[in-house]
């Protein structure tokens, strides 16, 4: 044999560390273990040998080839792997750019309120009704035993629809649908009604001439409501929509739909109590009405008021919801703003 | 209201606690103490007395009955001897009350030989903290027992009263007088004034005239406590516009046994502070005491409204450190009502007292029990919720806007004032009418928010207001896209998003309907006639899509595209709430076939899918329209591209079958006369 095997390993190793691409390893493979390779043409020629020349000589070319074989396998490898990694690195992309998905739009924060209240209501076992935002002076005012010419109506400033006679008008709360909903059904029952309400007054940071109530009226026929049962029912409203532990007062107060009647105050969020601007250093914060219903309700919506007992509340929505995502002006709720609106989602 | 604490404690037989203590009890029994202000050495509290306790309380006696019965202390009035009611002795004074109905209790005493002079340093300061001007000791005493026991009183000069008579009548029409600040007032026949033999004296528990006037040469004065009618004090007042302390009480209505308390005060404090002599002899035309109220209350049912045990012990001494008496009767209480708490009617009232001052924070709270029924779902509430959710997950911004609009907004959309719900009393012009749609307001959000950002999108789910409305008032959800350039593109962004919407509901069957009546047109009239259409569902017509006018657009200032779409709610929930059926999905594979066709312009792509469906049947599962192309030069046809895709249910479809199909659609298209490329 004429094939120097250590001379041809060296050249093929030399060769293969200059290759740069695969079809370069491929050419050098050729060249050696082609078909027409020198390798491959040497061990052909083994036929011409001794049988002993030809065990020798072929056990040489073999393991020489075996070795290239695995040297060739290696550099091809180490070639892919830096060819891809060239490749990769011509098709990086910045990832921090920004993206082409059209955003999000968003909820209204008044309506994210809303589903909390009716969602923590609701686990109480709490309907939801709605009622209309146009009503007549007795859903508005008689019914809930606001008699005309009686300075308790002074108590509500009210927009009155043309003509005045007609006894249109915008509604000041959403009681009416207390009374709309105990004409169609019968105790006992609980439920909440959210909705807009007007009241004609000078705007300002935290007064609207429109803004969102939500009433509650639990009622029972068997004479087992009571202010014990409302302390918890709102205890635990305010816990779970503050998310912490709310400390609730109860002190005396006048509604013509309820009696006794009361105020109820939270201690405040701002300052927990110590006084603060934002419950103007008393410490409170005046959050709702509410009391035990008036039987002169039960009596105007055809009830008999012997054996009933219930209590009702009404609170302001925008309140809370200024209170929980700390909104310092009730008018940006209605001002279209999609700058102030798209935080919220 | 503003009270003094130093004057409290005057009638409190205990020393009260330190002032800010007294407020917290106030507060949290009685009445919200707003304010406490150091004054000197005084404390004036700024107290929101309850509506329905303006009678009793707006007084500084009223105060300290509280102030006693919650510090267990007892009210100290001043015993002074009664007067005689002896109209006789008054030689020179009568009193005719004309209408007992409107004045059902007139008490006069005369106080002679009196020095009217300045008011001392005491009662000057304390009636400035208070709030009220000091005009002379006598005017000042007046107000000062006022403030004090809760009746409004006057003052007159005797020798200025005609004839020495008072009569106490309703005014002739046209009837004038000039009151003590100079001011005019024309009555009329339904207003009560205090009048002498000429002329009126005063407007009854308003205000007093110039004629009677107290001044620095009165020598013998004429009180007057009295009771009107609160209604028509209040009708008065109203008419005339004019409101006074004493107007304000007297509609709320003075108890009758406050005229001999506040008279008696009065007198011996204008004796102590002007001099004078009275012979305790007045006139006073009360028919006498009315007979005390009495009610019972069951400590049971008591306990069960506040949700306490209450012995009846502890109600008994709670009622009783209010002056009502109380009595056995059996299980029950038999209460008799002090006579000046005009609110007790019935035993609620009673319940009230017993809790305000037994102290709410006092209760426990108790969770309820009750039957577990959970609370029926509301199915409106439902799925506008789930309209929110789609719409926002859209990218649209949920507004809430104001419910009113400017006389000006309606005429720029051309809408007929008359057909508009107006206010009596609008809060300003700009707010008069209430809104009749949402995308009258949404528009405004649209120019607002355009001022900084290309292209905004915001939907508002909300009522709107038309007198034609059977129920006044209807349920709307709104949807619009802003953009500064105009672009047809806008349009089926919008009608793509008003789809997704409708898909989301489960609701497939919409057809946009542009073929409008006259009258539909009309209502229409605020969108751009040839961009306009119905949205309908099946037959149904729930709404509108389209542009809004350029000429509405431009009367309201918004440069660019404004594409609107706004639908019934209440239909919208109506359809959703239907059942869903769904079809099978065939598991055999589709064939996709595209063909392009032309047209004359102004054929609407509707109308070749439906040639299309025509012909392809049911095998024909799906037509896309994938290309729309129109040259600019050629005025005279477009042309379209769509995929037809074909599926069978139970089979893959061969390819001979397909081309029959295509065939069959190709016929029905050449039939219509369109070419197809």
């Amino acid at each position: 044999m004429n094939l120097d095997t250590e001379k041809v390993k060296k050249e093929a190793e030399y060769e293969l560390e200059k290759a740069r691409e695969i079809h370069d390893v491929d050419a050098i493979w050729r060249k050696y273990l082609g078909r027409k390779g020198k390798i491959t043409q040497e061990l052909r020629e083994l036929k011409v040998l001794s049988k002993e020349e030809k065990k020798g000589a072929g056990e040489e070319l073999n393991r020489l080839k075996d070795e290239l074989e695995k040297v060739f396998k290696f550099r091809m490898a180490q070639i892919e792997q830096s060819s891809y990694e060239e490749k990769a690195k011509k098709e990086w992309l910045d990832v921090s750019r920004p993206s082409v998905a059209k955003p999000r739009g968003s909820i209204h924060p008044i309506t994210k309120t809303v589903r909390e209240m009716r969602e923590i209501f609701g686990s109480m076992g709490f309907e939801a009704v709605e009622g209309p935002e146009i009503e007549d002076e007795w859903h508005n005012f008689e019914a809930l035993n606001i008699p005309s010419d009686h300075p308790a109506r002074d108590l509500w400033d009210t927009f009155w629809l043309k003509p005045k006679d007609d006894g249109l008008l915008l509604r000041t709360h959403t009681s009416p649908m207390q009374a709309r909903y105990m004409k169609e059904n019968n105790p006992p029952f609980r439920i909440i009604v959210p909705g807009r309400v007007f009241r004609y007054e000078a705007t300002d940071a935290s007064h609207e001439i429109q803004f969102y109530q939500l009433e509650g009226l639990m009622v029972s026929d068997d004479h087992k409501i009571s202010v014990a049962n409302f302390r918890a029912v709102i205890n635990e409203f305010f816990s779970r929509f503050f998310n912490r532990d709310v400390k609730i007062r109860l002190r005396p107060s006048y509604f013509p739909f309820v009696e006794p009647g009361f105020e109820v105050d939270i201690n405040c969020v701002s300052c927990d109590g110590d006084g603060c601007s934002v419950c103007s250093q008393t410490g409170w914060l005046e959050m709702m009405g509410a009391g035990m219903v008036h039987p002169k309700v039960y009596e105007a919506v055809g009830y008999n008021p012997a054996n009933l007992t219930g209590f009702a509340f009404g609170m302001g929505v925008d309140r809370l919801a200024m209170m929980k995502y700390k909104i310092g002006d009730v008018r940006l709720f209605y001002s279209g703003d999609t700058r102030f609106l798209s935080q919220f989602r | 209201m503003r009270f003094s604490y130093n004057i409290i404690q005057k009638f409190v037989s205990k020393e009260l606690p330190e002032a800010h203590k007294l407020a917290k009890l106030l507060t949290m029994h009685s009445f919200e103490v707003e304010e406490i202000e150091k004054v000197g050495n005084d404390h004036i509290f700024d107290i929101d007395i309850l509506p329905n306790r303006a009678h009793d309380s707006a007084s500084h006696i009223g105060i300290a009955r509280e102030a006693a019965a919650l510090t267990d202390s007892m009210l100290k009035k001043e015993p002074v001897a009664p007067f005689l009611n002896d109209p006789s002795k008054i030689k020179d004074l009568t009193v005719k009350v004309e209408d007992n109905y409107l004045c059902d209790r007139y008490m006069a005493a005369v106080i002679r030989s009196v020095e009217v002079k300045d008011s001392p340093e005491w009662l000057r300061e304390l009636l400035g903290s208070l709030g009220l001007k000091s005009i002379n000791n006598v005017v000042d005493a007046a107000n000062y027992a006022m403030l004090v026991t809760g009746q409004p009183m006057h003052v007159f000069d005797l020798a200025k009263i005609e004839a020495g008579q008072i009569h106490v009548r309703l005014a002739q029409k046209g009837e004038t007088i000039e009151t003590l600040d100079g001011t005019g007032y024309i009555l009329d026949g339904s207003m009560l004034v205090i009048a002498d033999k000429e002329s009126s004296l005063a407007i009854a528990g308003i205000k007093g005239g110039k004629k009677a006037e107290v001044s620095s040469s009165t020598r013998n004065i004429v009180l007057e406590a009295a009771h009107f009618d609160p209604l028509s004090i209040r009708n008065t007042s109203r008419k005339l516009g004019l409101h006074t302390d004493a107007s304000w009480r007297f509609e709320r209505d003075v108890p009758r046994v406050f005229a001999s308390e506040g008279i008696q005060l009065l007198v011996s404090l204008i004796e102590e502070l002007a001099g004078g002599k009275t012979d305790k002899k007045t006139i006073d035309t009360y028919s006498g005491p009315d007979t005390k109220k009495v009610l019972a209350i069951d400590p049971a049912h008591a306990g069960a409204v506040l949700g306490l045990k209450l012995t009846k012990e502890k109600i008994v001494s709670l009622l009783r450190s209010i002056e009502f008496e109380t009595e056995d009767e059996g299980d029950k209480l038999k209460v008799t009502v002090p006579p000046f708490r005009l609110d007790i009617e019935r035993e609620e009232d009673l319940i009230e007292e017993v809790g305000r001052l037994f102290g709410y924070e006092n209760i426990e709270p108790k969770m309820p029990v009750t039957a577990l029924y959970p609370p029926k779902r509301n199915i409106k509430t439902y799925w506008m919720g789930q309209i929110k959710d789609i719409l926002s997950a859209s990218g649209f911004n949920e507004v809430y806007n104001y419910s009113f609009v400017s006389g000006e907004s309606a005429d720029n959309w051309m809408f007929d004032r008359d057909d508009l719900w107006e206010l009596e009393n609008p809060a300003n012009e700009e707010l008069r009418y209430m809104r009749p749609n949402l995308a009258l307001r949404m528009l405004k959000n649209l120019k607002d928010n355009l001022k900084f950002s290309d292209s905004t999108m915001v939907f508002e789910v909300g009522e709107v207001f038309l007198k034609e409305l059977k129920d006044r008032e209807e349920g709307r959800v709104g949807l619009a896209i802003g953009s500064k350039t105009i672009s047809e593109n806008t349009f089926f962004e919008l009608k793509g998003y008003m789809e997704h919407l409708l898909n989301g509901l489960g609701l497939t069957d919409i057809l946009l309907d542009d073929s409008l009546t006259r009258d539909e047109k009309r209502i229409l009239r605020f969108m751009h006639p040839a961009r306009v259409a119905q949205v309908k569902l099946g037959e149904d017509f729930i709404g509108f899509i389209g542009q809004v006018h350029p000429s509405v657009a431009g009367a309201e200032n918004f440069k660019g595209g404004a594409f609107i779409c706004e639908l019934n709610l209440t239909k919208l929930v109506e359809e959703a709430e239907k059942e869903e059926i769904y079809s099978p999905v065939s598991i055999f594979p589709q064939s996709v076939r595209d063909i392009s066709v032309i047209v004359p312009k102004y054929t609407k792509a509707d109308s070749v899918i439906s040639v299309i469906e025509a012909g392809g049947g049911k095998l024909l599962r799906d037509v896309d329209m994938f290309d729309y192309y129109q040259e600019a030069q050629n005025t005279e046809s477009a042309s379209m591209a769509f995929h037809l895709i074909f599926q069978a249910p139970d089979r893959t479809l061969k390819s001979e079958e397909i081309n029959n199909l295509t065939g069959r659609i190709e016929r029905e298209i050449k039939n219509k006369g369109w070419e197809i490329k």
